[in-house]
């Protein structure tokens, strides 16, 4: 009777937690064990770290690597930059400001790869952006923006579609504030400046950290925006673990699981160091 | 009871089915052209998997069923999609596929005599004008082309002379110098700019077997001169993301040069999407040629209705109708070839395609070289 009941807490869990379990295990075991599987040219196939070792001296990986860090890390921390202060200043609702709020929110409603088209038009040679320019006398002749090179047009479409949804993480968070806490702050003599590093900032610490979690595993991942309106001359881990795919034959499955492996280590290494900074900075902040 | 009933009935009738199909193959050989088109009409409608412009050619294709009675089904599948189902149901009694269109080339890498039906050129009326030898692959009568493509270099005629345009891979250099970010191609989304890739590598390395698709390290490892002319170049090109974006490009003014085909822009022009400034040739150096043929497969549940609409397809009507609309190169002699965009004079330019799957690893190994190196 006794084991019965210290058991149902646990069987009672299960319904929930299997599928996550089942899923989670199916796709990373899938991935893993994929990346250690090598098919010679008679197409026989045998465990070895032979994939492994082809993609970490490919030097096109790295650079792929580096440049999806980099996007993430930068669509990560921009957006939850550009959103925080729109959600502080609408912490309280004034007239408007549910208005404001719907506009914030809605890139969230346009498919990325509509978003990366409209943008790819937007700063085309005929676009909008050059006509305005040339006609204000700004530029001389049309300027090329497109696939531009430093891959600014990334950042900004990861800018532009995320900033919502760090809005909308932020946003219950900042309102949870107590108009106590932060008037007792100001009764303890904390300026507006004080009053943000010392009490608005710690208390939203974790809504911060999971704002910049979610951009940036995204954004790492990235296929759509690279592949309309990225750099040609560089990949996103995505496309080239794609391109690995497609281009190696009988080996390319095993080559792109390695990619696919590393790119979740990028995913949960990347989170954690950003939350951690984000921890370390607020901290900082506070003393 | 019953059920043994039935189940002898379908034993018997299955080999009886099959042994029907195999008569109708057979029988066609011996009909006349009349008694063809009778059983085409019998049988009523064929599936045409093609990859490429299937809505407009939904329309054109109402002109066959018209004349004929006979229903075209097209599919919306892309062409490894195409190619996977032929290759998936090519031991079903009866497959799906009716008309199978596939790229000139890539018969190379199948059997033409164990795959599909035929051959089909003395079945045709006018199969012995047809063209079976296409992008250096001899089909054996199996597969006649019925679009003619060919690469070149566009031109924007509002943004650059015709006394300007570079003919040699030196004059491109000297261009690309005096005009940096004029000229643009893609490697990915189009064969376009992998064919300018091929035409300089043929060029620069003329004795690697490019006749031959096998790829070997020993025939990659020759073209790193080509790797070298590429990148010595590469702050003076522009890399674009595709076949469709090259033509846009050049059609807004962005470039003066990209690599493109004959046919999209023909076909754009046609429909008013790109604008009659833009211009093609084929420089001195060359670039490739082609073309799609089209063929039944082996196990066409309606081979009759397929060679009646193949014989429709490639006739000299269509195939100036094509020219006119699509800006193809007209596979029948008796159409008309003045539609094109390219002067007849430089039609000798063009030249074969290197042979796959080396000419894919070309393009890819100019990817990992040049393009992300």
């Amino acid at each position: 009777m006794s084991s019965r009941r210290t058991l149902a807490p646990y069987l009672l869990l299960i319904p929930g937690l299997a599928p996550i379990i089942v899923l989670m295990t199916l796709v990373i075991g899938m991935a893993v064990s994929q990346s250690v599987t090598w098919t010679d040219v008679s197409g026989k196939v045998s465990l070895s770290l032979e994939a492994w070792r082809v993609t970490f001296e490919s030097d096109q990986f790295w650079r792929a690597f580096l440049y999806s860090a980099r996007i993430g890390t930068l669509g990560a921390i921009l957006s939850v930059a550009f959103a925080y202060p729109v959600a502080l200043w609408l912490r309280r609702p004034f007239a408007g400001s549910d208005l404001v709020s719907a506009l914030i929110k809605a890139p969230i409603l346009v498919h990325g790869l509509v978003a990366a088209f409209l943008y790819v038009n937007f700063v085309s040679f005929q676009g909008f952006l050059n006509v305005a320019l040339v006609g204000l006398g700004l530029a001389a002749r049309p300027i090329r923006m497109q696939n531009d090179p430093y891959a600014i047009g990334v950042v900004v479409l990861q800018v532009w579609k995320n900033m919502p949804l760090a809005f909308l993480i932020l946003s219950g968070s900042v309102r949870a504030i107590s108009d106590d806490v932060l008037n007792a702050a100001r009764d303890l003599g904390a300026g507006t400046f004080g009053r943000l590093r010392r009490v608005v900032l710690p208390l939203t610490l974790r809504s911060l950290q999971a704002a910049l979690i979610i951009i940036f595993i995204g954004a790492a991942g990235d296929y759509t925006f690279q592949a309309v309106a990225g750099p040609t001359s560089l990949n996103s881990m995505a496309q080239f673990m794609v391109r690995m795919e497609t281009d190696n034959g009988l080996q390319g499955v095993s080559l792109a699981a390695v990619v696919a492996v590393m790119l979740m280590g990028l995913s949960l290494c990347g989170s954690i160091l950003l939350a951690g900074l984000m921890q370390f900075l607020v901290k900082r902040a506070g003393r | 009871m019953f059920k043994k009933a039935a189940l002898f009935v379908l034993a018997a009738a299955l080999p009886l089915a099959a042994a029907e199909g195999s008569a109708s193959a057979k029988d066609l050989n011996q009909m006349s052209w009349d008694e063809i088109v009778a059983q085409a009409k019998q049988e009523g409608n064929i599936s045409w998997f093609q990859w490429y412009y299937q809505d407009r050619l939904r329309e054109d294709v109402k002109a066959f069923e018209t004349e004929y009675g006979i229903k075209v089904t097209l599919s919306n599948g892309d062409y490894k999609a195409n190619q996977d189902k032929l290759i998936a149901e090519k031991s079903r009694p009866e497959g799906d596929i009716d008309v199978m269109s596939i790229g000139g080339g890539a018969l190379a890498t199948f059997k033409p005599e164990e795959l599909f039906f035929g051959p089909l050129k003395p079945l045709l009326p006018e199969g012995g004008k047809l063209r079976y030898n296409i992008e250096g692959v001899d089909n054996k009568g199996y597969a006649p082309a019925f679009w003619g493509n060919q690469t070149a270099i566009a031109y924007n005629s509002a943004r650059i002379t015709e006394a300007e345009l570079p003919h040699t891979l030196d004059d491109f250099v000297a261009f690309m110098k005096k005009n940096p970010g004029e000229f643009g191609f893609n490697t990915e989304n189009g064969g376009s700019g992998p064919a300018f890739i091929e035409s300089v590598a043929r060029n620069i390395v003329k004795d690697d077997d490019y006749n031959n698709g096998a790829t070997t390290p020993e025939k990659l490892a020759k073209l790193a001169p080509v790797w070298d002319w590429f990148k010595a170049n590469k702050a003076n090109y522009v890399i674009t993301a595709s076949n469709n974006d090259s033509v846009s490009r050049v059609n807004s003014g962005e470039f003066k040069l990209v690599a493109s085909w004959e046919d999209l822009i023909a076909s754009l022009q046609n429909k008013g999407e790109v604008s009659k400034d833009v211009k093609v040739y084929i420089p001195d150096f060359g670039m490739p040629g082609g073309g799609n043929v089209v063929a039944i497969p082996a196990n066409s549940k309606h081979k009759a209705a397929a060679l009646v609409f193949i014989n429709w397809l490639t006739s000299g009507k269509t195939q100036t109708q094509f020219a006119k609309s699509y800006g193809i190169a007209p596979q029948n002699p008796d159409a008309d070839s003045s539609a094109g965009l390219i002067p007849a004079a430089q039609r000798k330019f063009s030249t074969l395609w290197v042979a796959k799957p080396f000419g894919d690893d070309i393009k890819k190994t100019f990817v990992s070289k040049v393009t992300l190196n």
